[in-house]
Formats: C-alpha cells, sequence, structure tokens
C-alpha cells in the first residue's frame, strides 16, 4: 500500500487549493476583524488523485495524477511580521511558537501562511516573496534527525499524529506505519522535544499563500477577495508564485471526500497484512472468542497501549479478535463479531452510566452530609 | 512649484471622508504626522518626479491613512508600486509591491552594497528621509533588473543597440508586455543640446536648463525574442513645464529608414531640435516686444504673462463700452498669429457671467510685419468688430 504512493515533492503543481467554507470563513473573519494587517500561518495537507481512463483498445489505461492542497485550519498572528522580519528573514523561535503546539495536539502541518492586507492588490508584496522563499528554503530541523534520514522520521511522525487523533479522515492515505510507533513516540520525552523543533514547510508538501483584503470602498460590488499562490522553484534560487484556482468546499454529496466526514472512530490502526499470518482467519476467530481473556497473558507492550484504547469504548472486547474481524471483512462471521463488538460498547457505556449513577449518589450524600454540618454550625452561631 | 501645488490638491481630495455607514463613532481619516513629514520629504527632495496618490486606509476603523501609490518614472513612462505601511504599528517598516509584469523582481534577495536590506532593518518613522532613500535604491535595482532583462532579450537588432549605447550616460531600458500579448523593448535617451545661443539672453528669468531636458524615446517591438522587422515606434518626452515654451509633440521627427540603428539617428536628431528650440527661444522675445507694441494702442494690461509671454489681458474701452481683450499667443509666434477673446464688462448672462465674444484668429495678418504694425492692424480690427460685439451683447440681453 505505501509502495504504490507516487514520490512526494514539494515543487509538484497543485491542481487547485480546496478550503472548506467554514474554515475559509474563520479566516475571514480573523482576517476583519484584526485592527490592521495581519498575517499567519496556514495548515493542511495535500489530497493526491490518481484517475484512471479505461479505453477500449487493448492498450491498458492511463492514469493521471493530479493533487490538491487542503487548508484545514489557520493560527492568525492578527498583525504583520509575527515571525519574520521587515527583510523577510524569518525568526525560527516565533515561527516555532505559531506552529508547534497545533502538530502536538494532532492537526495537519504547516502548509503555508496567509497575509491578509486591506486596501491594496491582490499581487504579492518583495517581503512576502521573501519570506515565501525563506520558508521554503530554511530548514528547520533538528540536527539528529538530519542523520537518520529525517524526511522520514518527520514524515511518519505528521502522518501518525494525524491518524490517531483527527477526524480529517486521513486514515486513508495508506501509510503502512501503525499507531503503536507514536504512542510509544508520544511516551518518550526526548522524541517530543525533537519533534517540535521540527518545523517549517516540509519540503514533501508545496508552500501556498494566501492573500485576503477587503476594500472600504462603498461602490464595490463585493469588498472581500482572496486568491491562493503556490510558491515554485524551477530553478534554484530563483522562485515565483502562481495563482491557484481556490476551491470552496460546500454541503453536498460530491464533497464528501473534501470535508472530510468520513466516519473515523478512535480506534487502534491496523493493517489487513499484520496479524496472524501463518493462521487461518476462522481459526483463529473461534480461537479468540472462545478465550477472551486467555490473550492478555502473551500481550506485549504496543498491544498492551491498542487494548487500552480500545477499553475507553468497550468492555470486555480483545484487540486481537478486533484484528482478526478487520482480516475476514467481507465474510459471513464478521456480522457476529461486529454485534459482539457493538454489545460489548453498550456494556461499556452501562458500565459508565452505573459509574455515573454510582458518582451521583456519592455526591448527593455527600452534598447532603454538607448541609446537616451547616445547619449545625448555624444553629451553634445563633445560640 | 507648480507640481507640488497639484499634489497638494490631490492629497487634499484623497483625505475627503469616504462614505462610511459602519462605523458608528466616525473618525475623518487622517494622514499620521510621521507619514507626513516623509511625504513631504519625498515632494520637495526628490531629484525625480515622483508623485504619490491614492492615500488609504488600512485600519478596520479607516481612520489612519497608510498606504498609497507611487508613480516612478522609469524610461519616460511612469510604473506604479504601493507602499504599505502598517499604520497601528509605527515600527514595521514599510512594503512595497511591485507592477504586474515584475513578479521576479524581487529586491530583498540583493546581497550587494545596494541592498535595500540596510534601510528597512533597522527602520525608525522618525527619519523622514528614509521612504525616499528606500525607492530610490529600489528605483537603481529596478532599472538593473531591467537592463539584465533586456540583454536576455535574443533580438539581433535590440542586441546591436545594446553594444553601440549600452555606455551612454543616462541610458535607460526596460521591456515591457505590450496589451496583445508581444513585448517591446523601451529606451530612453537623453538628449545632448547646446542652448546656449545668443537669443537666450533676452529671457532672464526662464530657468536656462529648461529646455535641455528633452529625451527620446524609443520602442523595439518584440515577439518571443524575435523582432518584427518594423521600424521603431519614437517618441520624444519633455517635461510639462516646457510646453509653455517648446512643445515636443509638434516636432516633426526624421524619418527611420531601413536598417537604421539609434547611433547614427540620434545626431541628425539632435541638430534638428536644437534649431527649433533655438526657435522657440526666440520667439519668447519676439512675444514680448508684441505686448510691448499692445500698449499705444489699448493701454496698459491687467494680467500678462512675464516668464514666456504666452498670455495678456488688456482693459480697454470704445466710446462708452468698456471690454476687456484676452489675448493667446502660440509657441509658433510669430507663423501663427495669436488669438484673442473679447469680454464685455457691462453685460452678463442669467448666471452673472460676463458675456464673451468667439475667439478671433482669423483678421488680417503677416509675420513679417514689424509688432508695431501687427499691433495696430489688431487696434482697427478690433474698433470695428467691438460694435458687432456690443450689438451681439444688447440683442442676447433683451431676448431674456
Amino acid at each position: 500500500m505505501a509502495h504504490g504512493r507516487p514520490t512526494l515533492d514539494g515543487d509538484t503543481e497543485l491542481e487547485k487549493v480546496a478550503i472548506s467554507g467554514a474554515a475559509l470563513a474563520a479566516l475571514m473573519q480573523a482576517v476583519n476583524s484584526s485592527a490592521g494587517d495581519c498575517d499567519g500561518v496556514l495548515f493542511g495537507h495535500v489530497e493526491r488523485n490518481t484517475t484512471s481512463t479505461m479505453v477500449d483498445e487493448d492498450v491498458g489505461s492511463r492514469t493521471s495524477h493530479n493533487s490538491t492542497a487542503v487548508v484545514t485550519g489557520h493560527f492568525c498572528s492578527g498583525r504583520v511580521t509575527s515571525f519574520y522580519d521587515a527583510t523577510g528573514h524569518i525568526d525560527v523561535a516565533k515561527f516555532a511558537q505559531m506552529v508547534g503546539e497545533r502538530e502536538a495536539r494532532g492537526g495537519d502541518p504547516p502548509i503555508g501562511w496567509f497575509v491578509g492586507r486591506r486596501g491594496t492588490v491582490m499581487r504579492p508584496s518583495m517581503r512576502e516573496y521573501t519570506v515565501t522563499a525563506n520558508l521554503r528554503g530554511t530548514q528547520f530541523s533538528a540536527p539528529e534527525d538530519a542523520a537518520v534520514g529525517s524526511e522520514d522520521v518527520r514524515d511518519g511522525k505528521v502522518k501518525d499524529s494525524r491518524t490517531l487523533n483527527s477526524a480529517n479522515g486521513l486514515l486513508g492515505e495508506g501509510n503502512g506505519l501503525s499507531s503503536k510507533e507514536v504512542l510509544a513516540g508520544r511516551k518518550n520525552p526526548s522524541q517530543e522535544g525533537a519533534l517540535s523543533k521540527l518545523i517549517g514547510i516540509p519540503s514533501s508538501s508545496p508552500c501556498i499563500f494566501f492573500l485576503f483584503t477587503e476594500s472600504s470602498d462603498a461602490n464595490s460590488v463585493h469588498t472581500h477577495e482572496y486568491r491562493a499562490f503556490q510558491y515554485r522553484t524551477k530553478l534554484p534560487g530563483a522562485g515565483f508564485f502562481e495563482t491557484r484556482a481556490v476551491k470552496i468546499v460546500n454541503i453536498g454529496q460530491a464533497f464528501r471526500g473534501l470535508y472530510d466526514f468520513a466516519p473515523v472512530a478512535p480506534f487502534p490502526w491496523f493493517t489487513k497484512s499484520s496479524g496472524f499470518d501463518g493462521e487461518s482467519s476462522d481459526e483463529g476467530l473461534r480461537r479468540l472468542s472462545m478465550t477472551p481473556h486467555h490473550a492478555d497473558v502473551q500481550m506485549d507492550v504496543p498491544q498492551e497501549a491498542d487494548q487500552a484504547l480500545l477499553d475507553m469504548y468497550s468492555q470486555d472486547f480483545s484487540v486481537d479478535r478486533l484484528q482478526s474481524l478487520i482480516r475476514t471483512e467481507g465474510e459471513g462471521g464478521s456480522v457476529r463479531e461486529l454485534e459482539a463488538l457493538y454489545r460489548t460498547m453498550l456494556r461499556k457505556l452501562d458500565v459508565l452510566a452505573k459509574q455515573v449513577c454510582e458518582g451521583n449518589g456519592v455526591i448527593f450524600e455527600q452534598e447532603l452530609a454538607n448541609s446537616k454540618l451547616k445547619m449545625a454550625l448555624q444553629s451553634a452561631g445563633k445560640r | 512649484m507648480a507640481m507640488v501645488q497639484v499634489q497638494h490638491n490631490q492629497q487634499q481630495q484623497q483625505q475627503r471622508p469616504p462614505p462610511s455607514a459602519s462605523s458608528s463613532t466616525y473618525v475623518a481619516p487622517a494622514v499620521p504626522s510621521w507619514l507626513q513629514a516623509q511625504l513631504q520629504y519625498l515632494r520637495t527632495h526628490s531629484p525625480i518626479p515622483l508623485k504619490v496618490e491614492n492615500l488609504r486606509s488600512g485600519a478596520r476603523n479607516s481612520c489612519i491613512l497608510d498606504r498609497f501609490s507611487v508613480l516612478i518614472p522609469c524610461c519616460l513612462s511612469l510604473i506604479k508600486w504601493e507602499v504599505v505601511y502598517n499604520g497601528n504599528d509605527t515600527r514595521v517598516a514599510p512594503d512595497i509591491i511591485f507592477g504586474d509584469g515584475d513578479n521576479t523582481f524581487q529586491p530583498l534577495t540583493d546581497t550587494s552594497d545596494l541592498s535595500p536590506c540596510h534601510f528597512l532593518r533597522d527602520w525608525t518613522p522618525s527619519d523622514p528621509t528614509r521612504l525616499l532613500k528606500l525607492i530610490l535604491v529600489i528605483r537603481v535595482l529596478y532599472l538593473q533588473y531591467q537592463r539584465k532583462k533586456v540583454e536576455e532579450v535574443k533580438d539581433e537588432r535590440v542586441r546591436f543597440e545594446m553594444s553601440t549605447m549600452g555606455a551612454i550616460q543616462g541610458l535607460e531600458m526596460c521591456v515591457m508586455a505590450t496589451s496583445d500579448g508581444m513585448e517591446e523593448v523601451i529606451f530612453s535617451v537623453p538628449l545632448v543640446l547646446e542652448v546656449d545661443s545668443p537669443y537666450s539672453a533676452t529671457t532672464a528669468q526662464a530657468p536656462s536648463t529648461l529646455l535641455n531636458d528633452i529625451s527620446l524615446q524609443v520602442k523595439f517591438p518584440v515577439q518571443k525574442g524575435q523582432s518584427i522587422g518594423s521600424a521603431p515606434q519614437l517618441k520624444l518626452v519633455a517635461p510639462e513645464a516646457m510646453k509653455d515654451v517648446f512643445d515636443v509633440d509638434d516636432v516633426k521627427l526624421p524619418e527611420w529608414p531601413e536598417h537604421m540603428c539609434l547611433v547614427e539617428y540620434m545626431p541628425t536628431l539632435q541638430l534638428t531640435i536644437q534649431q527649433q528650440v533655438r526657435e522657440a527661444r526666440a520667439s519668447i522675445g519676439l512675444r514680448r516686444n508684441f505686448m510691448e507694441s499692445l500698449f499705444p494702442f489699448f493701454g496698459r494690461p491687467l494680467e500678462a504673462d512675464m516668464l514666456y509671454y504666452r498670455k495678456i489681458s488688456i482693459l480697454t474701452s470704445s466710446g462708452v463700452f468698456t471690454f476687456l481683450i484676452h489675448f493667446v499667443l502660440p509657441i509658433q509666434f510669430p507663423k501663427m498669429q495669436p488669438a484673442f477673446t473679447l469680454q464685455s464688462s457691462q453685460h452678463f448672462d442669467a448666471r452673472g457671467k460676463p458675456l464673451v465674444s468667439r475667439p478671433y484668429q482669423d483678421y488680417p495678418w503677416s509675420p513679417r510685419w514689424e509688432t508695431s504694425e501687427m499691433a495696430q492692424r489688431i487696434f482697427e480690427f478690433v474698433a470695428e468688430e467691438c460694435i458687432a460685439f456690443k450689438r451681439h451683447c444688447n440683442d442676447s440681453l433683451s431676448q431674456r
């Protein structure tokens, strides 16, 4: 799965820039509410689509690739020169501050930046050009990562954090790394520190620049304008901006994929290939369903983490059983297993409800005792 | 002085409060004092005529005017840059947005001594000289950038011109895209004129350098780096103020034969222009003599242009009819006769404006007459014509 992906190159020509209506509205609101000009960082990811065209003749199908940059979020500084100086030089510390927190929460990596300026033409200025060139050209990665294939490490981490936490439907991007690596990485503070240093726009990602303006001219038909540019470098040292069409993703069936409505459950991430390779699926299933508690004994550390994650949503459903369920997708037995999973999830809810009830009872009793004490205190005070 | 005046007027127009319905507490937009000082310095100290226009605001309540366009002469054309300050944070150095076709001109990546980064790094808004220095240094870089673009043009004719003209002092060049998808290489060459002729002594007040400032603009059309082969577009450009003495639009340029080149063309052109400029200077003296000859016939003037002697207004009377005569003297005086109008000081239209005659330019005239005879002939013509004018005035009054 991971091998079939085309190689990532940040200079690949984008077909368009997509942004959901809500994200654009939030961005415009941020620009609009700032007292003067403002800038900020854009976050997002790239969707690469491969279109195959089948033809009648026996020449095989033709495939075409196109990329769409999806802007999913932003951070607005509310002023200009927030992470760079007047000459366009990037202040790494300030940029890290604007970016770092978001990635730790599992958002998309930075994909570019934006500027909102009122009453100006929709062309990048000399400073905006230089800032973009520096964003693209500067390597902000930590030195220890540079030694061991920093690109892979960075790529993996960024993607995995998305897989785990965001509901952006990026599971489908098909990188073969399992989430146990992320969990392990999270627990390790030294690697956490390295993660925060890995800022900037990865060279595998395109660099987007968004420009917003609004005019106070009462005669103009529309007062808010936006334009997206992709920064490209055909020759080294000679970058240029290319205007890109902006697609605002609206509600409707056709936009589901872009709107990221794909139902994503926060379950552990399995691939079909992993698991009990030597065993037939039915056998494994039977074995697991018979002895749900037996598996605990031979569980290794990452499985424990997966189990802990699963236990948050279900009662007594082993993680191996869930893995088998994925492997047997499309076969008859899975319905029964799925129902069993739902039952354990309902049981979990039952347990939670019971816990809430009990908790409420304790709180009620405590409050009763509190009020009794208060009464006693008051009567004592009157005397 | 005249130019500064015009700019002030424009600025006042810009400062008119734009209609704003959104803000309830409306504050009239104003130029902050630090920017006012920088613009004032720019107007008074710039060695090239820069023009600031379209002052506008970038603030949400649009009360601080902090961005504007600057028109900068380049190759005898004007290019427009936008200068963007941030009124809310005056410590931030200004940013500049260049023209549409200059998307590869990036002065901040320049690492030479000319780099504008030096100005931007320690920007202080209280220093009024900074803005002008910044614009001038970026303009130098821009001309270098355009020169490099011209050097990249793969057209033999342009390359030849470059090799022969390249070292001329004051030469500017650029490549511009035209509306029909073509490009043109533009050269601007200042003409070297010797205007210190004996005739110039007649006008001590006229700045002697004024007539020295004529340049030739040459446009070679090219398409994808190949020349079309047609003759280049030639145009003489002179400062607006020269129009009162010498109008470059009236000059008939020498023909551009095939296989002509600029180095060969320039001396012929300079000789032609020099001759015409001399005539124009001589014409100033003749106009002055003509005006002085009018006085014995019409009386002392109310108003006269004492710099170039292009206009004069005289109050005179015929019997009880008192009227004004306004003369306009052409640059080609005395080849072309002056035009004049009569204006009654006794008849007014419904709105209180004085009645004015048609412009007279069809009276007897010969450029070979003495100025006194010219004045006398005009006086005789006016003496007859004013009666008809008076009748016309009375008629139009009685019709109401």
